[in-house]
């Protein structure tokens, strides 16, 4: 009974599979299921650049402001709460403002401390170094690096932007600049 | 007249299956294409964007440096050590961020303006992370309005950056983006190198 139903059942198949090579209809469904990954690559490759492309704009344009602002030496008096608090008022509704790493120290005078005023992040995009907001008095050169992790979807066919071990892009604006001579309350 | 094809080519001619096979196929590297100069663009454009800051940093740093020890020989003038002059431009690559900021090659220049016939000529050039410096011999032709501003002395600093775009499906070929910047001095009339202790990329002019 059971070697019936199985000759039945083999003999059906090949039939099926007969048939299904022969079969012309929903060729187009099939022909779609091919060239949708690399469809789907290129819509995402496009739209999450142009994203990219305007947060990375945007966050140029507030450390530009924020250097200014610093330059100008309107920030000396400030704590770090309130300098961050500053910079986030300049921030609009594209970022979180609790996710934004500010970092603003005096820029160091050796090759040795150039290359740990940087940065870094370890495998997970977790950052390792401490960021510090420092007062800079004037007539000093000073270094600002405003930071941002934007998430980014990862594409078929590996388009994917990530930067971090977390699969984030890092948004990034570094900002070198001497301090005016003159201070902001007092005058020249 | 056209010959008859032998009757195997005419069955293939008019075959009609695998026909999303072949459109693939030839779709396939055209759109692969497009994906990788969507992706090597949008990078090109971020780093282009970078290198024309980091011209407009390295050039501002030195136009500002502070007038806290006049030449003693030179009058109106301002003296700036040739290890300071260094860490400016090693702190201008830090503008390349998260890129590479090691292969940021810098040359700055102070170039002694010409009224008469608005050209520039060169004063000191430094070069930096293995770029040469400017020769003395450069005349630098200069847009008119600059030497109506009045400056007798200008900075000008010039980068060049090499790029690697990610091809995400073909290869991508090293970009090399270059950017310039000209500055007058803030604080003195011009900027006199002392203490140089390493003239293998730096040309003292007479």
């Amino acid at each position: 009974m059971l070697y019936l139903r199985t000759r039945i059942f083999v003999g059906g198949l090949k039939a099926r599979l007969g048939r299904f090579k022969r079969a012309q209809s929903a060729a187009t469904a099939v022909e779609f299921a091919l060239i949708a990954p690399l469809l789907f690559a290129l819509l995402l490759a496009t739209t999450q650049i142009a994203v990219i492309f305007i947060a990375q704009s945007y966050i140029q344009t507030v450390a530009e402001s924020t250097q200014r602002s610093v330059l100008t030496n309107q920030t000396t008096s400030l704590t770090p709460t309130q300098f961050k608090s500053l910079v986030c008022s300049s921030v609009g509704a594209l970022f979180n403002c609790n996710n934004l790493i500010i970092s603003l120290q005096v820029a160091p005078t050796s090759q040795a401390g150039i290359a740990s005023a940087m940065p870094t992040f370890n495998a997970q995009g977790t950052m390792t170094s401490t960021p510090t907001i420092a007062s800079i008095p004037p007539n000093t050169q000073a270094l600002l690096i405003i930071m941002y992790q934007w998430p980014v979807i990862a594409g078929p066919l590996g388009a994917y932007f990530g930067t971090l071990g977390n699969g984030n892009y890092l948004l990034t604006s570094t900002q070198v600049f001497q301090t005016e001579p003159c201070s902001a309350s007092t005058g020249c | 007249m056209i010959p008859r094809l032998p009757p195997r080519l005419r069955r293939f001619a008019h075959a009609e299956s695998g026909v999303a096979a072949v459109e693939m196929a030839l779709v396939m590297p055209v759109a692969l294409a497009l994906l990788s100069l969507i992706v090597a663009s949008g990078q090109s454009l971020n780093y282009w964007r970078r290198t024309v800051a980091a011209a407009h940093t390295v050039t501002d740093l030195v136009s500002r440096t502070p007038n806290t020890t006049p030449d003693p020989v030179i009058v109106n003038a301002e003296d700036l050590t040739q290890s300071g002059l260094v860490n400016d431009l090693a702190l201008a690559q830090l503008v390349m961020y998260p890129g590479t900021t090691t292969t940021l090659q810098i040359v700055l220049t102070q170039i002694k303006v010409n009224t008469t016939n608005n050209t520039g000529k060169v004063v000191w050039s430094q070069g930096y992370n293995g770029a040469t410096p400017t020769p003395c011999t450069t005349v630098m032709a200069l847009n008119s309005n600059i030497t109506a501003a009045g400056a007798a002395y200008l900075i000008v600093g010039a980068v060049s950056y090499n790029f690697q775009p990610l091809g995400v499906a073909s290869n991508v070929p090293l970009m090399t983006f270059s950017a310039s910047d000209m500055l007058t001095i803030r604080y003195a009339p011009q900027i006199v190198i002392t203490n140089v202790t390493d003239t293998s990329k730096f040309n003292q002019c007479p």
